[in-house]
């Protein structure tokens, strides 16, 4: 008996001395692990997919980019469209007809010959109804896609079209191999991908990390990047780290990741002095606003709206929630996006509580006994929606008090990004507040204020002819200097009928080690990073 | 397997009561409504809810729980790829737990009102009311940041390569770490019980050695709550490691139900639900026959 009870505190101490001998060891081995020549990009959340069709994520597309190439591609200033996959292209003089020449030698990841066929099924793959592609309506204008021989595809367009070329250099727009797509079916964009990009799919362990490695038969970078190719790093891996705390312990302590554009911003300003990193700035066409459902009675008079839009400091928000990190809106769309209306300001509504008050004095809205206005016996409530997160219950907490100056109510209806989607298609918004990315002002204009896209995404219920008129216009006439006019005019025409408070334009920070060189932050969609070919990581 | 079938028609409804429409977060904010219409037809979303679970109910007793909405991946592929990772993690945790908190009760209860039984006790009560993020990212801190000991998070391989250890260990320090409290005070109190009792007496007073009454005769005997305990915490673990999961940036079960949850993704919720509820009805019936080894007078038919 005793001798079986004291093996057993042997066999127990043996056990916890392996136990710490394997923790010593585990230990002594975590030291000097980084890995050389490696980029690691830190996030907080995976993606849904890397088929390109199959998405809509800004993660998705940053990842796109490095896997596939797109026809054309969108400078880094915003503007001017720049050769991809296309060596040259030309439009004919009625502009629907659209003729692209396809660089030689160009090979997919699993060593095939890339080809005009492969364009055409890649173009038709993304309009078909079939694929249930969600950015399917990004080329509806395309009526047809031809090869007529393996180095020229031709697309045919509906109407002239002055952003097809901009949409052919989105990431959705990524040129996929059929064979690929007939072979892994539904396991395509997950498990198996094959694009022509500077880097291959090697590992993705979902919600952990993304692992790409040099495609060392790439040379054909677009020209604006320094480096035709192969890339200078040899993997670039995205990992998911969704706690912020342990994210900046990673990038801090150098190693775990070097680069992440998910910082909180009030670490910034620590981390602009921390010698061992570097803080890129930069811009995105972006625009966070408040949007008024003109269905809703209370949302009809003008001059509540411009009520709305004279209460709230908007400099309060840049500069107390998001540290200074952008800048107050003015209008619409982003001032870095070519298109912006030049001279915004003069339409532009001024903080200025008095004459808030003012216009809803004259509306009938009467201070009650609380503060707050009443009219008819009905006080001056107006619920925001808001998706709970990304900084919104924040912003609407400072935008509750400012309102509350002048006599109006704001209450907060925060949902998950699951639920608010319906409920914003249902209509039973009185208010809401989100942000989008665009690269050009029909991207935001035309979604948002032409009448033929309510209920959703024109959820305020706005409809004007002439904005409709103008739009169109802005589609297809050539005339670049006319082309400023149209897209100012509109936006002169929503800012004075005030179906939005344009809140603020967020910038951008990228943090990354000193180690990193030469990585420069792109603006389009708001994802940061194009192709990282010119980017290098010293040991 | 009625507790596994009700469990999932009841996660099914309450999902599909509650407001949210998975093809909306495909769509984007930006798609307008023909896109998202089609969308949710080619997922089937546009059928009726009872339709669309007897369609789910028939793939999955032929072991086809269908595919994720939003990855399109495999469900079985993804679950069992996150509840392999949790478990993981958590035998991990209780292993090491058991080694610290079992002794620590032991002793404290045998060297009662001594320094080490308050000490302990007072450490016990802190450390039972600490928050786990808090542990969790002072763990980091100190033996990543400071020390420079284990990688700061991550999975970093499977559990048989030195970097899947190394990053096995401080996210595993630190779920078993708050479970040592509660451990170490149940044993403490069951063995403080199990040292009254007539068998006990009988023991030293026929002349046994005092570290083998309470080895041999106060332990076994004082198991019996403790294993009660394990079983329960063991189970609720596998669900509830979803901060230990977030704070090391673990891919395991728990991040995997709530990333679902969130995005409406119904068939890896119900993947999920399936996984759990299939290890909470092993682990009781493990705890169960555990009852048997420990006590003799306890007999299933």
């Amino acid at each position: 008996m005793s001798s079986r009870i004291t093996l057993g505190i042997a066999w127990g101490r043996t056990l916890v001395l392996a136990t710490l001998l394997t923790l010593i060891g585990a230990a002594l081995a975590a030291r000097g692990q980084a890995q050389a020549n490696t980029l690691i990009i830190g996030q907080g959340n995976d993606t849904d997919s890397v088929d390109p069709h199959k998405t809509t994520a800004v993660l998705a597309v940053e990842r796109l980019y490095n896997l596939y190439d797109t026809l054309v591609n969108l400078d880094f200033n915003m503007e001017t469209i720049t050769p991809g996959l296309a060596e040259s292209w030309r439009v004919s003089p009625d502009g629907k007809t659209y003729t692209f020449v396809l660089k030689r030698g160009v090979k997919f990841h699993s060593g095939k010959p890339l080809t005009a066929q492969d364009v055409k099924y890649s173009l038709d793959r993304w309009r078909d109804p079939k694929t249930a592609s969600p950015t399917r309506n990004r080329i509806a204008e395309v009526e047809e896609v031809t090869a007529p021989d393996d180095f020229t595809v031709v697309i045919r367009v509906k109407d002239r079209s002055n952003y097809l070329l901009f949409n052919l250099a989105s990431g959705f727009a990524s040129i996929v191999n059929p064979e690929a797509i007939k072979k892994h079916g539904a396991n395509y964009g997950t498990l198996a991908v094959d694009g022509t990009g500077p880097f291959k799919l090697k590992e993705w362990v979902l919600r952990d990390r993304f692992v790409l490695e040099r495609n060392p038969e790439y040379r054909w970078g677009p020209p604006m990047f320094k480096n035709k190719g192969p890339a200078k790093v040899e993997r670039v891996v995205w990992r998911v780290i969704p706690e912020d705390a342990t994210r900046l312990f990673e990038l801090e302590q150098g190693g775990g990741i070097n680069v992440s554009r998910w910082i909180a911003f009030s670490e910034l300003p620590r981390l602009r002095k921390d010698p061992k990193l570097r803080v890129i700035d930069y811009k995105v066409g972006y625009v966070v606003y408040l949007g008024f459902n003109m269905n809703k009675e209370i949302a009809q008079d003008i001059r509540v709206r411009k009520a709305l839009n004279h209460a709230i400091k908007k400099d309060d928000i840049v500069n107390e929630i998001f540290y200074g990190l952008g800048t107050p809106a003015q209008g619409p769309v982003s001032p870095i996006v070519a298109g912006a209306w030049k001279d915004v300001g003069k339409a532009a509504y001024e903080y200025s509580p008095a004459k808030a008050r003012a216009l809803l004095d004259e509306a009938g809205w009467k201070p009650g006994p609380d503060g707050i206005r009443v009219k008819d016996g009905k006080r001056l409530v107006l619920p925001i929606h808001a998706i709970a997160g990304y900084g919104y219950p924040d912003t609407l907490t400072l935008i509750q008090a400012q309102c509350r100056e002048v006599g109006i109510d704001v209450e907060q209806v925060l949902l998950e990004e699951a639920a608010i989607w319906g409920r914003l298609a249902a209509g039973e918004h009185t208010v809401m507040a989100m942000g989008n990315p665009h690269s050009n002002p029909d991207e935001i204009l035309m979604f948002y204020f032409h009448s033929k896209n309510r209920p959703t995404p024109n959820r305020f219920g706005f409809a004007d002819p002439k904005v409709d008129a103008l739009l169109e216009e802005g589609r297809t006439n050539p005339d670049k200097k006319r082309l400023q006019e149209v897209y100012a005019e509109v936006q002169k025409k929503v800012i004075e009928s005030a179906v939005w408070v344009p809140l603020w334009h967020p910038g951008r920070a990228m943090v990354m080690s000193v180690r990193v060189t030469d990585l420069r932050p792109h603006a389009v969609y708001d994802v940061g990073y194009h192709k990282l070919l010119d980017v290098s990581v010293a040991p | 397997m009625p507790t596994v079938l009700g469990t999932s028609l009841l996660v099914f409804l309450i999902l599909h009561l509650v407001p949210g429409d998975p093809a909306t977060i495909i769509a984007g904010p930006t798609a307008p409504a023909d896109v998202v219409a089609n969308i949710r037809a080619q997922l089937g979303l546009d059928q009726p809810v009872m339709v669309q679970y007897g369609r789910y109910l028939s793939h999955a007793v032929r072991g086809d729980l269908g595919r994720s909405i939003l990855t399109r991946r495999q469900v079985s592929d993804e679950v069992w790829g996150a509840f392999l990772n949790t478990l993981e993690l958590v035998i991990a945790a209780r292993i090491w737990s058991l080694l610290v908190g079992i002794p620590i009760g032991v002793v404290a209860a045998v060297k009662r009102r001594s320094i080490f039984d308050k000490l302990s006790m007072v450490t016990a009560l802190l450390g039972l009311s600490l928050p786990i993020f808090w542990i969790g990212l002072m763990a980091i801190w100190l033996f990543a940041v400071k020390l420079g000991w284990f990688p700061i998070s991550g999975r970093g391989g499977p559990l048989w390569s030195t970097a899947g250890l190394q990053h096995l260990m401080l996210p595993a320090l630190t779920l078993g770490g708050i479970q040592v409290p509660a451990l170490a005070r149940l044993t403490r109190s069951s063995i403080l019980e199990a040292l009254q009792q007539d068998y006990v007496r009988t023991a030293r007073a026929k002349g046994l050695a005092e570290r083998l009454v309470v080895a041999k005769h106060a332990l076994k005997n004082a198991m019996l709550p403790v294993v009660t305990v394990i079983g329960l915490q063991f189970a609720g673990l596998l669900g509830g490691a979803v901060v230990t999961e977030t704070i090391f940036s673990w891919p395991g079960l728990g991040r995997l139900a709530v990333t679902a949850i969130l995005t409406r993704d119904f068939p890896v919720v119900q993947g999920t639900i399936l996984v759990t509820a299939l290890t909470f009805v092993t682990i009781n019936l493990l705890v169960d026959c555990l009852y048997a080894v420990l006590d003799p007078r306890i007999k299933y038919t």
